[in-house]
């Protein structure tokens, strides 16, 4: 008798994440992870502190996975159970992690990320590195491939990309949304026009590169420059890969919107976020006000967390001076109904 | 048939006396190599900035002997463990038997398994060089009692041998 098989539910990142952590807190947040209706965003530890996880608000675990408002009832993260993570997700070889330290954060096999925090250790007032780190913030990489797709249609004009900035206040959806973007028009998903991209990845977290290869996907034709400076990764990009759109992640000083600006006269295309509420706040930067200006920016989306992350406020049409006719949409709504980002 | 019990005594004394020498001189290979071994891990830390798995796998490849089986089996073990401490406190344990080591020498390459690769580059590589300085000293301290012990119990057991027959007769 034939059987159409079941579509699989897609594991929780957060099992895959739980190798990264010791053995006594592993249990702790696999029970929560077992538990929660919703899915783990980060999971904090604290040394001397309750064990925490974010997971649609922040939540103290207690030893047996469960969450609790009193800390005295929480898990408390010692020692061992810090740096018993630490060395997971260094592989014992925390000696290999020097310019991690010194930028804060690992970044980990799956694209998850740890960030570093705790006693620093500075030469001349500059940062040499985390000299001793008593917390530590796992984030779990989600990707959410199709999540874009509804906006695609409005960032080509002529049968090109246009250039592109998305803006969103925190945890609104930026990152994800742009990584969509990205695999996208590298993949070819609309009518066909497959782009070449160049991806300056500056905290490893579009493409989440574990020794320089993209753990998550960002498409067949995108070249991404890992843990590199936007601004000179940008003209780098430029001058040796050859690319249709150069795309950068929380794009904000002056350096950064002058390397974009360059590309307006050199035929690429750009695709670009950036922290701003809406198009008010983004014209009061000077930086990218400039940018605007200019027109080095032909459509800007706009994301907020109204009617959860990843919710479309509007597609604002530098060109014509107004938004386009698409209303307001949540992307995450037509992925994955009722689930948090 | 005496004669053949005497000359099973002396032989059988003989041989005690040999292998007893022949562990001094082993004692001292098996802390040579993992001098060697340790400047080997020290370069692969330091230099390579190899992984730590990799770095002694890496150490394994330019040795040999049970020293060399000792650095794979840490290497394995670490894969395994994902604990540098652990791995290198089990791999000690499992080759109490098979190497020729004496309560001290264990003692000392175990101070190692309280810092190996929990810490930066610049105090990893003193912590290997301190302990290569410490097994330094033990080869140093051993090879002149070596040089005096190896040649005395050489000797010693077909003495004794002689001196049991000659008594027993």
């Amino acid at each position: 008798m034939w059987q159409i098989a079941q579509p699989t539910k897609v594991p929780d990142p957060g099992y895959r994440a739980l190798e990264f952590l010791a053995p006594g807190i592993r249990q702790v947040v696999a029970g929560f992870i077992n538990g929660s209706r919703q899915r783990v965003q980060e999971i904090r530890l604290r040394l001397n502190r309750p064990l925490m996880a974010e997971a649609d608000g922040s939540w103290m675990l207690r030893p047996d996975g469960g969450v609790t408002v009193h800390a005295a009832r929480a898990w408390f993260v010692g020692e061992t159970d810090l740096m018993g993570t630490l060395e997971r997700m260094t592989a014992s070889s925390l000696y290999t992690m020097e310019e991690e330290l010194r930028r804060g954060f690992i970044t980990l096999p799956g694209g998850h990320r740890a960030g570093l925090a705790g006693e620093c250790l500075v030469r001349d007032g500059r940062l040499l590195r985390i000299k001793s780190v008593t917390s530590i913030n796992l984030r779990l990489a989600r990707e959410m491939p199709g999540i874009a797709r509804r906006l695609l249609p409005f960032l080509w004009s002529n049968g090109r990309f246009c250039r592109t900035l998305v803006i969103s206040p925190p945890k609104a959806g930026k990152t994800t949304v742009l990584r969509d973007l990205i695999r996208a028009i590298s993949n070819g998903e609309i009518a066909g026009h497959r782009c070449k991209v160049g991806l300056v990845d500056e905290r490893s977290e579009v493409a989440g590169c574990f020794h320089g290869v993209p753990q998550l996907d960002v498409g067949v034709q995108t070249d991404v420059l890992d843990g590199c400076p936007k601004a000179e990764g940008i003209l780098l990009l430029l001058r040796t890969m050859s690319p249709d759109v150069v795309a950068v992640d929380e794009l904000g000083s002056y350096e950064e919107a002058e390397a974009l600006r360059d590309l307006l006269h050199a035929g690429v295309s750009v695709l670009a976020t950036a922290h701003a509420d809406n198009l008010e706040d983004l014209r009061k930067r000077p930086s990218l006000f400039r940018l605007l200006a200019d027109g080095g920016i032909q459509r800007v989306v706009v994301l907020s967390r109204r009617l959860g992350p990843g919710t479309v406020e509007g597609i604002w049409d530098e060109t014509a001076g107004s938004f386009l006719p698409v209303g307001s949409f949540c992307l995450s709504s037509q992925i994955e109904p009722g689930n948090s980002w | 048939m005496k004669l053949f019990g005497a000359l099973l005594v002396i032989f059988g004394f003989g041989a005690g006396g040999l292998i007893l020498a022949n562990a001094y001189r082993e004692r001292l290979a098996h802390l040579k190599q993992f001098i060697r071994g340790l400047n080997l891990l020290a370069v692969e830390v330091g230099y390579a900035m190899n992984p730590l798995e990799t770095a002694l796998r890496r150490v394994a490849q330019n040795l040999n002997g049970p020293v060399a089986d000792f650095f794979a089996a840490a290497a394995r073990q670490l894969a395994v463990l994902n604990n540098a401490g652990e791995a290198w406190q089990r791999t000690l344990k499992d080759f109490q038997g098979k190497l020729t080591l004496t309560e001290t020498d264990w003692a000392c390459l175990a101070e190692l398994s309280a810092l190996l690769g929990v810490t930066d580059q610049a105090n990893q590589i003193r912590a290997i060089r301190e302990n290569v300085a410490r097994l330094e000293a033990v080869v140093q301290e051993s090879q002149e009692k070596v040089k005096v012990n190896e040649r005395v119990l050489r000797y010693a057991g077909f003495i004794l041998g002689m001196i049991l027959v000659l008594v027993l007769y």
